[in-house]
């Protein structure tokens, strides 16, 4: 109970820009890496991530809605992806909804339900969620996760066969201006052949609510004629 | 040649009806398997004398499938924690030396990186910092893989596969207009696929019919 109603604080100061040096390092199952260096803005009111990298290669990615805009100094490529940036973690930061990953809000709140609380040997408080959208049951798995100081530990997902499918640890938080955010993220993806695919981003010189670099956070999205499909233009 | 196609029609008919009623029985949790459905038909259509003979046999049955399937179940249990290979309560526990291995030659690379703002892939790949390490460059693949779909699947699958329940998924989780109508053309084209095979068998039951 009161770690719900920290929550519900925490929610009652909205926030709307974070900006950040990020750094995501990649080890992936079959032994390659990636390393992705640069800088990373985030404006909630536009749902839109930008990121501005310097390696492997100078270029800025926008994510907004499901498109994928990597430009480069002479190519514009576009590409759907699978992703929600309210379900990112700068978005569940600001919203003070990191706590327990969204889960207790929206439309994710018809499906999961608290199920499970206990306290491991190191005093975290682990919660298990679990489907209660029966027609999803079948199709959806439990999720578990540790808080500590009700901030996010670690949280891991499974398939409706309780088959682990990740996990994800948040470290190294930090306040900036009310707003816990963790410097350090780890993920670790297992695949359907049991192989593993880690990844870990580290932020740093993170800003809340800057009020500069306007330019930065409403990047222009580039005009593409067909959209959803790689395409090259001379800039 | 008329009487013998109808015959074949209605044959197939019965058969297709006869599965679909135990493929119900299965769903409803009546029998545990085809193979004991099967006796179950049996049953029915036998005298007394053959249904307490069938009887004893389909109990027999039923004990070994239930050993059986008991058998699965602590395989199964085995199975899976050997494809987690990790307990419920290490799960979430995090091992930093097991991570920091993981990225020990990486770590070099990205020191380099952040003290040199202006390296790149292309300054770097012929020193020995990428001696040992194999680079791959997809910055995209990078930056989107921590917010997917459910289990990875697009959202034209969840639509083609769950139908309404896919589109219902795929909107709770993406709130994305975009990929809800994926699912939803995923969803119609499923509907498609079995409406045209409708279609062609009606066709074909009602030229068999003029012939």
């Amino acid at each position: 109970m009161t770690f719900m109603l920290g929550v519900q604080f925490a929610n009652a100061q909205q926030f709307y820009r974070v900006k950040a040096d990020v750094s995501i390092k990649d080890k992936l199952s079959n032994g390659s890496y990636r390393l992705t260096v640069g800088k990373v803005y985030y404006d909630k009111t536009s749902l839109k991530v930008i990121y501005k990298l310097t390696f492997p290669q100078k270029e800025t990615i926008i994510i907004k809605d499901t498109t994928l805009y990597k430009i480069t100094k002479d190519s514009v490529l576009v590409q759907s992806v699978l992703a929600s940036n309210e379900f990112s973690i700068f978005h569940l930061a600001l919203s003070g909804k990191l706590a327990d990953y969204g889960l207790n809000s929206g439309n994710v709140a018809k499906i999961y339900k608290i199920s499970k609380v206990e306290k491991d040997k190191d005093g975290r408080v682990i919660t298990t969620w679990s489907v209660v959208e029966k027609q999803l049951m079948k199709t959806l798995g439990k999720i578990k996760m540790a808080n500590v100081n009700k901030k996010l530990d670690a949280i891991a997902f499974y398939d409706a066969q309780d088959k682990l499918l990740s996990q994800q640890f948040f470290k190294e938080y930090s306040n900036y201006n009310g707003v816990e955010f963790p410097k350090q993220v780890t993920q670790i993806s297992i695949n359907t052949d049991g192989t593993q695919n880690i990844q870990q981003t580290t932020y740093k010189n993170i800003i809340i609510d800057q009020e500069d670099e306007n330019e930065s956070y409403n990047y222009p999205i580039p005009t593409i004629t067909k959209p959803k499909q790689s395409a090259k233009s001379p800039k | 040649m008329k009487s013998i196609i109808i015959s074949t029609i209605a044959l197939v008919l019965a058969l297709t009806s006869c599965q679909q009623k135990q493929y119900a029985y299965v769903q409803q949790g009546k029998v545990e398997n085809f193979e004991s459905s099967r006796k179950v038909t049996q049953s029915q259509v036998a005298n007394q004398t053959k249904n307490e003979i069938t009887s004893t046999i389909t109990n027999n049955i039923n004990e070994t499938n239930q050993l059986a399937a008991s058998e699965v179940l602590v395989l199964n249990e085995e199975t899976a924690s050997l494809n987690n290979n990790i307990s419920e309560n290490e799960v979430l526990v995090y091992n930093q030396e097991s991570i920091n291995s993981n990225f020990e030659k990486l770590n070099k690379v990205e020191a380099f990186v952040e003290q040199n703002t202006e390296a790149s892939f292309e300054t770097i790949k012929n020193t020995d910092l990428l001696k040992d390490i194999e680079l791959d460059t997809n910055t995209s693949a990078n930056v989107t893989k921590d917010n997917d779909l459910p289990l990875n699947i697009p959202a034209f699958l969840w639509g083609c596969f769950l139908g309404g329940l896919g589109i219902l998924l795929v909107y709770i989780f993406t709130e994305d207009k975009e990929q809800t109508k994926k699912a939803l053309y995923g969803c119609l084209t499923t509907g498609g696929v079995v409406a045209v095979i409708y279609i062609v068998l009606i066709a074909i039951g009602l030229s068999a019919g003029t012939l």
